[in-house]
């Protein structure tokens, strides 16, 4: 058995356990949940040595090769992407279990779309096919909604319209510029050896659906509300994961199907991306609610994420690669701690945090490590990341960028700083009336884990670092490339 | 010739498809005017690829028919998302502020208490 | 030649005509009749263009269904407010205009631009044709949708599926009246079901079963069959009803389920996943899709987890 048919294990064993939960009675469900949740991301493990050794795996449906069929593709960063996806999901499973109990009636249909938001993700991850790819991150969008929607209040479900209604809009730019790909090349694969006219206004269509869908400053407008109004072990998986699978594809589309792509354009999307960093952070820092603050943060980090673009050399894809694995963790575990607390505290809102390192030290510190991390101090995985981009930026000559970098370090702190001040240094220590039962330390730990994670993985950074390196071609020092199927050697 | 009349028309309704997406608050009219710029797309999808003896590509054809079936799922759900935000709060539109970072602090003690949703189970 | 161009004009004038009584006619429900209408036109633009499969898809799905289920969601909301439910907050403005024509201008640009270049038959396309013989099918759209493309099938039958669980997140929350859909009894109602009803089942079961040599398919079998239901809920012979059945529940994954097999079956051969099994396969995944749209689309509109026989 080859390694490369295992790929189906990632999409297929949550879709089967999604369809055999709806199925099964309520009483039974726990395992199908356990199943789909737990066994797929036994099988990186295998696909990891495979990606290590033969750098990219490829599986193509039904023998037919692009461009008449469909390829999946399985390399290094996708393999970054899917690990973020199964800890975070691994991660999340306690509190998810603990809300929504498997055993009761109502709490089905939460457990399919969990099941099959991780089918779409996975699916997103791996798609080498433009139009699989639009039909994957219509799957994730839409459980994603769902999911948010579980919340049943006023602010969770207007969230999720407003993020449906934009979803929509982004995956019409996104299909139109892929029509116009086909219209032209006549084919749907990711990479696209052929296309000449036409290629920006086909680009800038599909950048801009896919810039929505991963919330990029100034199309971020639905974030802030999915992300704080959702379910917590939701939030976690949508900030992780969810945006960032739209991101990964951008990036795939900007350096496998775009051919050379003008420089004004590249500018542009650098100088979003800084304006993201600062608006993310700025707007983060004015918060009122803890929930908001982690969520501006995500906008101000997905900026960085963007800076691969104007900076596109193999260190500045290490770096946004690691960034990316890094602030998935941090992020999801802040979202984790934050659920703890709303939990116990019947709210938010940051004035109710002093004190909070008292009543719940092990929330205040797992804040405090992925504070550490989305702040990029050494030796937290978010250093090695911010640190790989600013050397990139050093060795490009991009100062631009790299006082950006730097600068942005300062305002991450500024808000990550205001809310550990708030808890651990406050004088008042003001007391909360009603506090609610503690929910099972379980959920404190697992959220605890992936911070220790994101810190963990900044000491030892070289196992990512290789395999980010080793599964990207540099080809004439600008242009980054990785394995597709159907594309040739 | 067809093809141009067509590609005409896909951009007429999509700029109305537009309008109606921006002057309407209620969730209904914004689903209506999507589906008006989803069709425009899918005339597009079948119009601009060239044909192959006489008859549209068969491949775009068939994104189309996809697209038509994810359309009236999304839609669907989107109605059953309307139906109950309107039970809730009285009207089938969302809040007009777009973000809530340009209110700041304000914005957020309003909506503390509803929003805070997450409560012990 | 003329009287052809004649023909795109006048059909794309009436198509412009309804978008515009859709966009911005005065009252919701009127908006919502224009839309079907609006559907229908577009069913005869896709036969004007050589396209009869997306004609009987829009003419069912498009117009039919989206219409539907766009109504039973208005008369829900005139039933929990009748004032709010039309209140019409437009804030009409120059400037929404202004962006309407720009995109207009973008999108007649982009497609004109489009066409103007050098245009060669797609790859992609060429292929299907060239290799359809391979399949044994003669109708190159099924070839697309359930061989050469066929996951994009299987993840667009999930979405259904998605949809479906996702109101019922919402709906369980929310006791919709059995009484939204079911309402007239009139003894001619009756007599049009017992037509209506039999000729449905023929159409959508002639519709799949043709669909792999001529146009058809389980797309639009499934939705003819999914608006004979819609047609039962409204004459009150089905009833939604709130305890869900393991039959209905097996009806909603069938076709996702069977799509499965076929990409997984294979492997036990020791082929790749998804390689083609034949008519046979093909047509057993799409008894299942019919199935599963049907019965979805139809739950979708009850609001419900599940149908009765109604107290005929």
């Amino acid at each position: 058995m080859s390694f490369d048919k295992l790929l189906l294990a990632l999409v297929f064993i949550p879709l089967g356990t999604a369809l055999v939960a709806v199925m099964l009675p309520p009483a039974r469900r726990r395992w199908a949940v356990l199943l789909g949740s737990l066994a797929w991301p036994c099988f990186l493990v295998p696909l990891s040595i495979a990606v290590a050794r033969e750098q990219t795996l490829t599986l193509v449906f039904g023998g037919w090769s692009p461009p008449l069929g469909i390829g999946w593709r399985l390399d290094a960063l996708a393999l970054v992407v899917l690990w973020v996806h199964a800890l975070v999901g691994i991660a999340a499973l306690p509190g998810a279990w603990q809300r929504f109990k498997p055993e009761e009636t109502e709490s089905g249909p939460f457990w399919s779309l969990w099941l099959i938001l991780a089918t779409g993700v996975n699916l997103a991850t791996l798609a080498a096919d433009l139009f699989n790819l639009y039909v994957a991150l219509e799957l994730t969008t839409l459980a994603a909604v769902a999911l948010i929607a579980t919340d049943d209040g006023i602010a969770a479900l207007s969230a999720a319209m407003r993020y449906l209604l934009l979803a929509v809009l982004g995956s019409l730019m996104y299909v139109l510029g892929v029509g116009l790909v086909y219209a032209q090349t006549g084919s749907l694969a990711m990479h696209q050896p052929g296309l000449v006219e036409l290629n920006n206004v086909a680009l800038v269509l599909m950048l801009t659906g896919l810039m929505v869908k991963a919330a990029i400053f100034p199309l971020h407008v639905w974030l802030p509300h999915a992300y704080s109004n959702a379910p917590g072990p939701v939030a976690a998986i949508m900030s992780a994961v969810v945006g960032k699978v739209a991101l990964v594809a951008l990036w795939r589309i900007w350096f496998e199907t775009a051919v050379d792509p003008p420089t004004l354009l590249t500018n542009l999307l650098g100088l979003i991306g800084a304006g993201a960093i600062v608006y993310g952070a700025l707007a983060a820092y004015l918060q009122p609610r803890l929930k908001m603050v982690i969520a501006y943060s995500s906008i101000s980090q997905f900026g960085f994420l963007l800076l691969l673009l104007p900076l596109a050399c193999q260190q500045a894809f290490q770096g946004a690669g690691f960034h990316l694995l890094a602030h998935g963790l941090a992020k999801a575990a802040m979202f984790l701690a934050a659920a703890n607390i709303v939990t116990v505290l019947g709210s938010d809102s940051i004035r109710h945090l002093p004190g909070l390192d008292k009543r719940m030290p092990l929330e205040a510190f797992t804040l405090a490590l992925a504070g550490v991390t989305l702040i990029g101090l050494p030796p937290s995985g978010g250093f090695t990341g911010k640190w790989m981009l600013l050397s990139a930026a050093w060795e490009t000559g991009g100062w631009f960028w790299l006082v950006l970098i730097v600068l942005s370090g300062l305002m991450s702190a500024a808000y990550v700083f205001r809310i550990l001040a708030l808890t651990c240094f406050h004088p008042a220590r003001r007391a909360v009336h009603h506090l609610h039962p503690k929910p099972p330390a379980i959920t404190s730990l697992a959220a605890l884990m992936l911070a220790l994670l994101a810190v963990v993985i900044g000491l030892y950074p070289h196992p990512v670092l290789d395999l980010l390196g080793s599964g990207v071609l540099m080809d004439g020092g600008v242009r980054l490339q990785s394995g597709v199927p159907g594309a040739g050697p | 010739m067809t093809s141009a009349i067509f590609v005409l028309v896909a951009a007429a309704i999509f700029g109305l498809g537009v309008h109606g997406l921006l002057v309407s608050a209620h969730i209904m009219r914004k689903l209506l005017a999507l589906n008006l710029m989803l069709s425009a797309l899918f005339l597009l999808l079948i119009v601009v690829p060239a044909s192959i003896d006489g008859h549209p590509d068969p491949v775009p054809q068939a994104l189309v028919l996809t697209g038509i079936v994810i359309a009236v799922s999304t839609t669907a759900f989107a109605l059953a998302l309307m139906v109950r935000l309107f039970r809730k709060q009285g009207h089938a539109t969302i809040h007009p502020d777009l973000d809530p970072a340009l209110l700041g602090r304000k914005h957020g003690r309003r909506t503390a208490p509803e929003a805070e949703g997450e409560r012990a189970p | 030649m003329t009287a052809g161009v004649v023909i795109d004009v006048l059909l794309g004038l009436i198509l412009v005509g309804l978008a515009t009584q859709v966009a911005i006619g005065k009252h919701l429900f009127r908006a919502i009749v224009f839309y079907v209408a609006f559907g229908l036109a577009m069913a005869l633009i896709w036969a004007r263009l050589g396209a009869p499969d997306l004609a009987l898809a829009d003419a069912a799905i498009g117009a039919g269904l989206t219409g539907a289920l766009m109504m039973v969601a208005f008369r829900r909301l005139v039933e929990i407010d009748p004032k709010q439910s039309q209140a019409l907050v437009t804030r009409g403005s120059a400037l929404a205009v202004v962006l309407a024509v720009l995109a207009a201008g973008m999108v007649a640009t982009i497609g004109l631009t489009a066409l103007s270049l050098e245009r060669q038959p797609g790859d992609a396309g060429l292929q299907v044709l060239a290799t359809l013989q391979e399949t044994g099918l003669g109708n190159p759209i099924t070839g697309v949708l359930l061989v050469f493309r066929g996951f994009d099938t299987l993840i667009e039958m999930a979405v259904l599926l998605t949809a479906f669980i996702g109101s019922r997140v919402i709906t369980t929350r929310s006791r919709l009246s059995v009484t939204t859909v079911s309402g007239f009894e009139l003894p001619l109602v009756r007599t049009l079901v017992a037509v209506i009803l039999p000729l449905a089942v023929l159409i959508g079961m002639h519709l799949l079963w043709i669909g792999s040599d001529q146009p058809g398919g389980a797309f639009q079998a499934g939705s003819v069959l999914a608006g004979s239901g819609v047609l039962l809920l409204l004459t009150g012979t089905l009833l939604p009803a709130s305890r869900s059945r393991a039959l209905v529940r097996l009806a909603l994954v069938a076709g996702v389920g069977a799509l499965c097999l076929l990409v997984l079956a294979p492997l036990l051969q020791g082929d790749g996943p998804m390689a083609y099994l034949g008519r046979g396969s093909l047509l057993f995944a799409e008894t299942a899709m019919m199935v599963s749209i049907a019965v979805t689309l139809t739950l979708l509109f009850a609001g419900s987890p599940s149908l009765k026989a109604g107290s005929s």
